[in-house]
C-alpha cells in the first residue's frame, strides 16, 4: 500500500509541471495585446511600456517560464493588475467559498445518485426504474445556469422562501447561510445526480449479474444487507472514477453558479479576471483549480486502492 | 419419512401458462445422509433443480408447480422471505465456479464470519474461532492466518475449500453442490471430492451432487437421478444404474465413457443433442434421438414408473432391445 501510495504521488509531479506551463502559455492563447485591455488614447508609450514590464513581457518567453516556474514554486502567483493584490491571497480569500459550494454539492449528487442508481438497479425494468432513469436523464439535460435562474424565479421571486444570491458568512448568521447556500448547490449538484445515478444503475447491474452475489443469496442474507454489503462495495469502482471527474466539473461548474447567484467565490474571480483581462488572476486561478482536481484524483486513486485490494498489486 | 421430498417441481422460462418449461414434473426424495448425484448433459436442467430448490432462481425463470418439502415442512409455501430463512441454515450450495463466486474485495475469514454471525447469531470472537475450525475442517493450511485472504491470493483449489467452509458454516441439512470441482484440474477434483465425502459422512447431512462426470458418481453417489431435457429420465441406486440401466438415454451415457480397452476406436457419442427450451417434443423428449423409439413414444411424455423397488424410469419400452447381459457395464 505504501509503494502504491508513493507511485501515485511521483506520477503527479510531471502533470503538475505540464499545467503550470499551461497557466504560463494563456497569456500566449488568449489572442489580443496583453496590455491592450488596460490601456486607452490616453495612455502614452511609457505607460504600454511600464505595463509590459510589471507583466514580464518584456523578457524572452524563456525567461519568462523560468521565472514563471520561480515565483510559483515559492508560492508567488503575481499581483492582480486590477485588484492590486497579490493573486494568491486573492484566491484564499474566495476559495473556501467555492470549495464548500462544490463540496456540498458533490456530497447531494453522490449520496442521491449512488441511492436513485442503486434503487433502479434493483427494480430493473420496471415502472420504478424507467420512472428514476427518467428523471436522472431530465437532471442530466438541464443547464446548470438556466436552472439556477429558474430556481430563483419561483423559490425567492415567487415564494419568496429563499435568497436570490449572495453570500452571508456562516458566523454572522448560521441560518442566512444555509439559506444561501440552498438554491447554488441544488443547481450545482442536480447535473451531476443525474450522471452518477446512471452510472450507478449500470454498475450495479453489471455487479447484481455476478456469481458472488448469488452465492450472497445462497447464504440467506437478507436482499438490503447484500446490496449494501457485497453490491455495492464492487460497485463502487467505476462510481469513484466518475466522482472524479465530476469533482472537476463541479469546480467548473461552480464559475457559472457563484455568477448566476452572486457569490464571491473563486470562480467568480476568475470570470471578472477574463472579462478585464487581468492575466494574474486567470493564471493563478486556473493554476490552482488545476491542482485541486490532481488532488481529488489523487484521493480517489487512493480510495481505489483501499476498497479493492487487487488494484494494490497493480 | 425423507428428510427431502420433491414433488412434481416444474420450472419454465417467463410468464403464462405457455411458458417453456426447463424442469417439469420432477419428483424425489432424498435422505439424510445420503448422496444423490444428478446427471446429464448440458442443458438437462441440472443446474436448475439445484437454483430451484435453493430458491435461487432469477427473473424470468420461476418455478411454476410443485412442492419441495424439508423435514415435513413445504419450503414453496411461505414465499420468498421463509425461503431465504431456509437458505445458508437448512440449505447451503456450492458453486461450479470458485474463480467468481466469492466477494473478490471481502477478506475470506468475513464471507465465512457474515453466515455464523447473522445466520447463527454468534458474536464476532465466537465467528472468527469458528471460521478458524471451519477453514481448518476444509484442510486449509494455516487456517489462522488465511482469515485475512481477499480470494485472488487463493488458487482455485483452496477457493472451492473456502466455499466449502462458507456452506458448511452453517450446518445445513442439504448441501448442494453444483459442479464442484468442473473447474479445477484433475488432482485437485479428487481432493475436493474426497473431503466433500468426508464431511458428508461425518456430518449426516444430505449430499446433493450435481456432475456429468460419470465416474464422480460411481465414487460418491448412493442414489443417482439421471435427468434429460428437464425430466426425469431414470432414477436408481448406484449400483442399479452401473449394472442395469433401463432408460436408453442412461445406456447411451454410460456408453459414452471412453475406456481403456477400446484402444483406438472412435468415442462414442450420442447423435444429436438436447432439444432447446421450447423446443421440446411432446412426448418422449428422448424420442428423437432414441435408438428404440417407437409410435407408442411419441404422443405423451411416459410417466416415471416404478421397475423394482430401488429403480424407476421414465420410458414404455426399459432395456430398450438391448439384454441385460449386453448392457454396457462400468470399470
Amino acid at each position: 500500500m505504501r509503494d502504491y501510495l508513493l507511485r501515485r504521488l511521483v506520477s503527479v509531479i510531471p502533470v503538475l509541471f505540464l499545467v503550470s506551463l499551461m497557466s504560463f502559455a494563456v497569456i500566449w492563447i488568449i489572442p489580443g495585446d496583453p496590455t491592450a485591455a488596460f490601456l486607452d488614447a490616453s495612455s502614452t508609450p511609457e505607460d504600454v511600456a511600464r505595463l509590459r514590464e510589471m507583466l514580464g513581457l518584456d523578457k524572452p518567453p524563456l525567461v519568462q517560464m523560468a521565472e514563471w516556474y520561480g515565483r510559483v514554486l515559492t508560492g508567488d502567483l503575481g499581483q492582480s493588475i486590477l485588484l492590486r493584490i497579490p493573486v494568491l491571497s486573492a484566491i484564499l480569500e474566495r476559495l473556501p467559498l467555492t470549495l464548500l459550494l462544490a463540496t456540498l454539492a458533490l456530497i447531494l449528487a453522490v449520496g442521491l445518485g449512488v441511492a436513485a442508481g442503486t434503487f433502479a438497479a434493483t427494480r430493473r425494468g420496471t415502472w420504478a426504474d424507467q420512472s428514476v432513469m427518467s428523471l436522472a436523464l431530465l437532471g442530466l439535460s438541464v443547464p446548470d445556469f438556466w436552472l439556477g435562474l429558474l430556481l430563483i424565479v419561483v423559490f425567492s421571486v415567487q415564494l419568496g422562501w429563499l435568497p436570490s444570491g449572495g453570500y452571508v458568512p456562516l458566523l454572522d448568521d448560521p441560518l442566512g447561510w444555509a439559506k444561501s447556500m440552498v438554491l447554488p448547490t441544488i443547481t450545482l449538484a442536480v447535473v451531476q445526480v443525474g450522471f452518477i445515478a446512471r452510472m450507478t444503475r449500470s454498475a450495479m447491474l453489471d455487479v447484481i449479474s455476478q456469481d458472488f452475489m448469488r452465492t450472497a443469496d445462497s447464504k440467506g442474507l437478507s436482499g438490503l444487507y447484500i446490496i449494501l454489503r457485497h453490491g455495492l462495495p464492487n460497485a463502487m469502482m467505476p462510481i469513484l472514477t466518475v466522482t472524479g471527474i465530476i469533482a472537476g466539473a463541479l469546480l467548473g461548474s461552480a464559475v457559472v453558479v457563484e455568477q448566476v447567484f452572486a457569490l464571491p467565490g473563486v470562480g467568480r474571480l476568475i470570470i471578472g479576471g477574463i472579462l478585464s483581462r487581468d492575466y494574474p488572476i486567470i493564471q493563478g486561478g486556473l493554476l490552482f483549480l488545476t491542482v485541486i482536481y490532481l488532488l481529488i484524483n489523487l484521493v480517489v486513486d487512493l480510495l481505489y486502492a483501499t476498497i479493492d485490494p487487487r488494484v494494490r498489486l497493480e | 419419512m425423507s428428510m427431502l421430498k420433491v414433488e412434481n417441481l416444474t420450472t419454465v422460462v417467463g410468464s403464462g401458462a405457455s411458458a417453456p418449461s426447463v424442469l417439469e414434473d420432477v419428483s424425489f426424495t432424498l435422505d439424510a445422509g445420503e448422496v444423490l448425484c444428478v446427471v446429464g448433459e448440458s442443458g438437462s436442467g441440472k443446474s436448475m433443480l439445484a437454483l430451484t430448490i435453493m430458491g435461487l432462481l432469477g427473473f424470468p425463470v420461476r418455478r411454476a408447480g410443485g412442492r419441495i418439502i424439508l423435514d415435513g415442512d413445504d419450503i414453496t409455501a411461505g414465499g420468498t422471505s421463509a425461503w431465504r430463512q431456509r437458505r445458508g441454515r437448512d440449505l447451503s450450495m456450492i458453486f461450479q465456479e470458485p474463480m467468481t463466486s466469492l466477494n473478490p474485495i471481502m477478506r475470506v475469514g468475513e464471507q465465512i464470519g457474515e453466515v455464523l454471525r447473522l445466520r447463527k447469531g454468534m458474536s464476532a470472537d465466537e465467528a472468527r474461532r469458528r471460521a478458524v475450525e471451519l477453514l481448518e475442517r476444509v484442510e486449509i493450511p494455516a487456517a489462522a492466518s488465511r482469515l485475512a485472504a481477499f480470494p485472488h491470493e487463493l488458487s482455485g483449489g483452496m477457493r472451492q475449500r473456502v466455499m466449502i467452509a462458507v456452506a458448511l458454516a452453517a450446518e445445513p441439512k442439504l448441501l448442494i453442490a453444483d459442479e464442484p470441482t468442473t473447474a479445477l484440474d484433475v488432482t485437485i477434483q479428487a481432493q475436493i471430492l474426497d473431503l466433500l465425502r468426508d464431511i458428508q459422512a461425518e456430518s449426516g447431512m444430505a449430499l446433493m451432487l450435481i456432475t456429468h462426470d460419470l465416474g464422480v458418481v460411481a465414487e460418491m453417489a448412493h442414489k443417482v437421478m439421471v435427468l434429460y431435457a428437464g425430466r426425469v429420465a431414470e432414477m436408481a441406486d448406484v449400483k442399479t444404474v452401473f449394472d442395469a440401466p433401463a432408460h436408453p438415454y442412461t445406456q447411451a451415457l454410460l456408453a459414452s465413457i471412453p475406456s481403456l480397452d477400446s484402444g483406438g476406436d472412435r468415442l462414442v457419442t450420442i447423435p444429436g443433442s438436447v432439444p432447446g427450451v421450447g423446443l421440446m417434443p411432446k412426448g418422449c423428449r428422448f424420442a428423437p434421438r432414441c435408438p428404440h423409439v417407437k409410435e407408442a413414444c411419441r404422443p405423451a411424455p411416459p410417466p416415471l414408473a416404478i421397475l423394482e423397488a430401488s429403480q424407476s424410469v421414465a420410458c414404455l419400452r426399459p432395456f430398450g432391445y438391448v439384454r441385460r447381459e449386453e448392457t454396457p457395464t462400468h470399470g
